[in-house]
């Protein structure tokens, strides 16, 4: 076996080191534009692209070459079992990925570990584990789609998203998922290599894992599809819904969120107000036509990990910038303090944590930590979930602005507008004077605090005008009344502190017909939605709530959406039933494989027809026979008499 | 044990709607050298590989030194040799690396019939396969699947674009190596002079099944090749099913046929008016040839 490795290994290790010269070369060159650790999304992207794309083709590739006539002939006919061909043929791939992907950023991160300052953690090693083992998966599903018989196997590459981008949270977790994956893909690969490669079919628990690894692509693919047969042709016709955007004014009645969200703010305003009985309503109203409109923070908020992939940090969050003295502050994920770094000289110019600065490490108290991932905005302060402290390089000061209660955490950047710092939370907005907040270094109380008009956690959008005689705060959300029920709320924060909610309006009208809105839960309910709630989302679209906000089973949904998708599950199911009524699998197995495609729903019975081939499959629905059987009964008579002997 | 190497049992195997073997019955006893021959297509290859159990047949059964094909254990494996007309080695290893590796891996390794058998061959243990040229290839290969000390080498075209030099130091170091280790050696060729030189056996394929099976003279003493003058329309004749062809060469008939009783068909063509008809020798090459084109696929003539 080992000689089979060697021999693999042999074949493409010129290649492999190519591969790495290159991609050190183009390391160091981009270190020129931005240093190695520095987090970029693009870095992230071509990265990830890069791996997969590698990793996919040398599977590809290098099964290819083995899978020729007399080349498989060579590979399989030795006194080696199939396992340990494929073991060492598999090995010998991953050492390879490794030499080729994975060693240069490696060695990267080693070189800078050992012979520099930069703040060089477990999560940045991590990060170069997570790329080895992504490109393993990759790897094989490159294998996989070249040995099976369904080409369609390729596009389990689909699975791959989750891994490079969608799980967010601690890099261990990453790891784990990780090798879940190339053990899940290892298998997948595994069951297809065979002596044998005809021998291949359906009737096997493999076929199983096949279609689970095929079911997102099909999911993503049924997903798109509205744009062909919704979208495209009502835009072709002027007869989209988005159109009647600009028909959207303060006096329309049963107005659409759509429209309403695209319209101006001060027409929002003047919309809203028509449902307020408040005694200033016409006042405002006039005000509204001149004010100025504000958003608050819409920057990313989202929760980091400690020891998260560093490649999947925010750049906003990695440092600190100190143009004058050319320094960074970056937040050290092991110590829980930010570390100072002259940029030039690469020398430690000192730490802070929460309650100051200091020059060493040596004993830095629970106090001075940050006990999670700390957002830096303006780099000038530091949010946490709870509390935000404003820093101060030049005096080298660190002071606690302000700490919400218990129960509650930030939703949104500090914004400053009106000579206001806004900060808000789950429960509610703050008002403060933005001079104080700039300046003072102590604990500020807020000049207002205004209830969120409803108990919402993400708000899609607040805004602010100023008026007369205060603020009208604006909160709208896709879901503000309930799920997939938008809406929004006007707040009336007087200076004298009066706050009262003079307006609220949910939409109840919907851009598109439910059959579309809701389709990525029709079609696949369970699975769609616990991916969703559970890896958080892979795939963005604007009709969805944000990641890991609801399960199916907490989603108020319309009755006939379940009933449609309950449908689609049956049907399904039974077409499934009647897909494989005359196969030779075992009558328990065919009650498993409906099982799962009630599950799986429509998605699941695409990949079982994918899996099956689609000839083959609309023969069976047809004549309720498999293709193959069918053409060999047919010509064996003729065979027979067409014999001819000496 | 049983005594052949090789049975099968009413083997068939169909791709789609063409039939590649059918009914195939064939039993090939341990020891010597059996040729395989047939036209392109006939199913040698394809049976080749069920026999390696890199295809499944549809129906029958195959078996290869007493075991079912489709199970062969790597053990089994290490029994069976396997050389194909490309001589596929891994061309980015140099001819030691690569021997190394299957020294490694086949416990019977006999080295001296390495030794022995490269010896005919111009290879130097630090080349690189891929610079080897085609018959230096072939000999590596040969020298490989020898040195395993297999119970049975199938050898599937192996001199295919050798010269002739290349392929005299081939079957030279073939018919060395089949009296020292007394392998069964399965040779599939279209070089009938090949075939004549090193076949023991010859089992002959026409469309996926097996036609005849006998020694070389055994089958060249059951085809005659009869000259005479005859005037008369040589399509009836070539009719017959026991002829295998009939044609006018300068102005003589001359007829081939197989199984058939020489008496009966001297009188046959006595009645017909030949007029002093003889039996010729006839070369392997020519007999077989003859059988294999009997039912060749022709053009259907348009008048």
């Amino acid at each position: 076996m080992y000689d089979l490795f060697l021999s693999e290994f042999k074949r493409y290790r010129t290649l492999a080191v190519v591969v790495c010269v290159i991609h050190c070369i183009v390391w160091a060159v981009s270190t020129k534009f931005m240093p190695f650790v520095v987090p970029h999304p693009f870095k992230m992207m071509g990265i990830t692209f890069i791996t997969l794309i590698g990793g996919v083709v040398f599977g590809l590739a290098s099964t290819a070459l083995h899978k020729r006539k007399n080349h498989w002939t060579y590979l399989v006919h030795r006194p080696l079992s199939a396992r340990k061909i494929y073991l060492a043929l598999m090995s010998a791939g991953l050492l390879l990925l490794f030499i080729a992907l994975s060693l240069p950023f490696l060695a990267a991160i080693i070189f800078l570990d050992l012979f520099s300052n930069n703040v060089i953690e477990l999560r940045h090693y991590l990060m170069a584990l997570h790329l080895f083992l992504m490109a393993g998966c990759a790897y094989f599903i490159g294998v996989y789609a070249i040995l099976s018989p369904i080409k369609a196997g390729l596009l389990a590459i689909a699975l791959m998203q989750y891994l490079a981008h969608a799980v967010k949270a601690n890099g261990a977790f990453d790891i784990l998922v990780d090798s879940a994956f190339l053990l899940f893909t290892f298998y997948l690969a595994r069951s297809v290599f065979q002596v044998n490669l005809s021998l291949q079919n359906i009737d096997k628990p493999k076929a199983l894992l096949s279609l689970i690894a095929l079911q997102p692509a099909m999911l993503l693919i049924l997903m798109s599809a509205p744009s062909l047969y919704y979208h495209l042709p009502l835009k072709l016709i002027g007869q989209h819904p988005q159109n009647s955007a600009v028909d959207f004014n303060a006096t329309t009645e049963n107005g659409i969120y759509f429209q309403f969200r695209r319209a101006e703010p001060k027409t929002q305003t003047q919309f809203l107000l028509q449902y307020s009985e408040h005694d200033e309503t016409r006042s405002l109203n006039r005000q509204s036509r001149l004010a100025e409109f504000k958003s608050l923070s819409q920057a990313d908020t989202e929760p980091h990990f400690s020891q998260q992939l560093f490649l999947k940090e925010r750049k906003e969050r990695f440092a600190l910038n100190d143009v004058e003295r050319e320094a960074q502050w970056i937040f050290s994920h092991d110590l829980g303090i930010f570390v100072g770094l002259n940029m030039k000289s690469d020398e430690i110019i000192g730490y802070f944590g929460r309650e100051g600065f200091f020059d060493k490490t040596d004993n830095v108290s629970a106090a001075q930590k940050f006990n999670e991932i700390p957002l830096i905005v303006d780099m000038r302060f530091i949010q946490t979930s709870r509390s935000i402290y404003g820093v101060d390089l030049i005096n080298k000061q660190v002071s606690r602005k302000f700490t919400l209660p218990d129960t509650e955490f930030y939703t949104k950047n500090v914004s400053f507008v009106f000579d206001r710092a806004i900060l808000m939370s789950n429960k509610a907005t703050y008002f403060f004077d933005a001079m104080d907040f700039n300046h003072a270094r102590k604990a500020l109380q807020a000049e207002h605090v205004i209830d969120n008009p409803i108990p919402n956690t993400l708000y899609d959008d607040v805004s602010v005008s100023e008026v007369f005689n205060g603020f009208l705060v604006q909160y709208r959300s896709y879901h503000f009344g309930r799920y997939e029920t938008p809406g929004a709320a006007l707040v009336y924060v007087q200076h004298n502190g009066k706050i009262e909610t003079i307006a609220t309006h949910t939409f109840e009208t919907k851009i598109k017909p439910d059959f579309i809105a809701y389709q990525p839960f029709i079609l696949s309910p369970i699975v769609m939605n616990l991916i969703d709630g559970t890896l958080n989302k892979a795939i963005t679209f604007a009709s969805e709530p944000a990641k890991g906000q609801f399960y199916f089973w907490q989603r108020s949904l319309p009755q006939h959406v379940i009933v449609y998708a309950f449908l689609l599950m049956s049907v399904s199911a039974l077409l499934t039933l009647r897909l494989l009524k005359r196969s030779p699998m075992p009558v328990q197995f065919k009650w498993v494989w409906v099982g799962v495609n009630f599950v799986l729903s429509l998605p699941g019975l695409l990949a079982l027809i994918s899996l099956l081939g689609w000839r083959n499959s609309v023969n069976r629905f047809r004549t309720n026979q498999d293709l193959n059987l069918a053409n060999s009964q047919a010509k064996l008579p003729m065979h027979a008499k067409e014999q001819r002997h000496v | 044990m049983t005594d052949y190497i090789i049975e099968t049992q009413a083997l068939t195997k169909r791709f789609g709607a063409k039939t590649a073997l059918n009914q195939c019955e064939l039993n090939i006893p341990r020891g010597g050298i059996h040729a395989f021959i047939g036209a392109n297509g006939a199913g040698k290859s394809t049976l080749f590989r069920i026999l390696l159990g890199l295809e499944q047949q549809t129906s029958g059964s195959c078996k290869i030194l007493g075991h079912d094909c489709q199970a062969l254990t790597p053990e089994l494996r290490g029994r069976i040799g396997y050389v194909n007309e490309e001589h596929t080695l891994p061309l980015w290893m140099n001819a030691s690396e690569v021997t190394q590796m299957q020294r490694n891996l086949y416990p019977n390794w006999r080295q001296d019939i390495y030794d022995s058998v490269i010896g005919h061959f111009d290879v130097q243990p630090n080349q690189k396969v891929a610079q080897l040229s085609r018959g230096e290839r072939a000999g590596l290969n040969l020298s490989i699947a020898l040195a395993q000390a297999p119970d049975v080498l199938i050898l599937d075209e192996p001199t295919l674009g050798l010269d002739v030099v290349a392929k005299q130091a081939f079957l030279e170091a073939l018919m060395y190596t089949e009296t020292d280790i007394n392998s069964t050696i399965i040779y599939c060729s279209h070089q009938m002079e090949e075939i004549e030189r090193v076949a023991e056996n010859l089992i002959i394929m026409e469309s996926g099944e097996v036609k005849y099976m006998a020694t070389p003279e055994d089958f060249c003493q059951r085809i005659n090749y009869w000259i005479c003058d005859l005037e008369a329309d040589l399509s009836s004749i070539a009719n017959i099913s026991k002829v295998l062809s009939a044609k006018y060469i300068e102005g003589q008939c001359h007829i081939i046929t197989v199984d058939q009783d020489i008496e009966e068909f001297k009188s046959f063509l006595e009645k017909h008016g030949a007029g002093d008809p003889i039996i010729a020798p006839i070369n392997l090459e020519k007999a077989i040839s003859s059988v294999l084109s009997k039912n060749h696929r022709s053009p259907t003539k348009v008048d």
